[in-house]
């Protein structure tokens, strides 16, 4: 994800936004452990096409791009991260990319998630990261 | 191949919603967009309020079914359905939730009441299911259509 850095001013009583540079703390901890790795997956963003004339459902289709995340297992033994990761299903998904529920992951190794829920973090009022719920989806390829 | 339950009243309610009388009840005088459609689609229903910009959903749900059984033949010469019906929505900027539910609602039993042969139906019994989606509360109201349908 390409970056870019403002530095913190004050003007008055406006205070400008800056990036703040948690998301390349929390890679840096991924490559102090593993080395230089790279955290691209593919994030399927799910959009609603036509209703079908019998059920009523909106068919799904998804268009696919690339996006950093970090996935922690569901009884990952060792973290690379700081405590307060909790796994509620089968894996959790760290990004600063922008992800919403129903969307899908696909990771190197052809593993399907889908992501069930998204918690944004903030520190203070400056944006840091997001925290993403995922099932994994062990039938997708039948589909 | 016969239809399902879930289709026949799909149908049924299809045939004869009429949009007009269900309006948002900002200005009262657009039609608030409301489908029909089966439950549990395998995507956030949220989704369709958001992006599809729908404003109210009939929900049909599996039927419990009981065959009817001759007491001379002891063959099924019929079935009763019980198909269950919610109906869904959520308030947004023109829209409060609950003031659309009732209209929806409303709708569902002048549906019922207006339309009495035919397979007769019956709008049984009546229960709350609202859900609270973060900030977002999703107001919910369960129908059971009762009917009588011919053997397959």
């Amino acid at each position: 994800m390409d970056t870019a850095t403002v530095d913190n001013c004050r003007v008055d009583y406006c205070r400008v936004n800056v990036y703040r540079p948690d998301w390349d703390r929390i890679i840096q901890r991924v490559e102090r452990l593993a080395g230089p790795v790279t955290t691209d997956v593919t994030r399927r963003r799910l959009w609603l096409g036509s209703q079908d004339s019998v059920t009523g459902w909106y068919s799904k289709n998804f268009a696919d791009e690339t996006v950093e995340m970090v996935i922690i297992p569901r009884s990952a033994t060792r973290l690379a991260l700081t405590v307060g990761v909790y796994v509620r299903l089968d894996a959790v998904g760290l990004t600063a990319d922008a992800v919403k529920a129903g969307d899908e992951t696909k990771t190197d190794g052809n593993e399907y998630y889908e992501v069930k829920g998204v918690k944004e973090h903030f520190i203070g009022d400056s944006f840091s990261h997001r925290e993403c719920d995922l099932t994994l989806l062990p039938l997708h390829e039948l589909v | 191949m016969v239809n399902s339950a879930m289709q026949q009243t799909k149908t049924f309610i299809d045939t004869y919603y009429t949009p007009s009388n269900v309006k948002r009840d900002d200005d009262g005088v657009r039609v608030a967009k409301v489908i029909t459609a089966y439950g549990f689609p395998d995507y956030p229903i949220i989704q369709v309020f958001k992006e599809k910009h729908v404003d109210g959903v009939f929900s049909i749900r599996e039927p419990n079914s009981t065959a009817l059984m001759d007491p001379v033949s002891q063959a099924p010469y019929g079935y009763e359905e019980h198909v269950p019906i919610d109906v869904a929505c959520i308030s947004k900027l023109g829209v409060t939730g609950t003031k659309l539910k009732w209209k929806m609602e409303a709708e569902l039993r002048r549906i019922t009441e207006a339309q009495p042969t035919g397979s007769l139906r019956s709008l049984q019994r009546r229960g709350d299911k609202d859900q609270r989606l973060g900030s977002t509360v999703l107001y919910v109201t369960e129908w059971v259509m009762n009917y009588r349908r011919d053997p397959t």
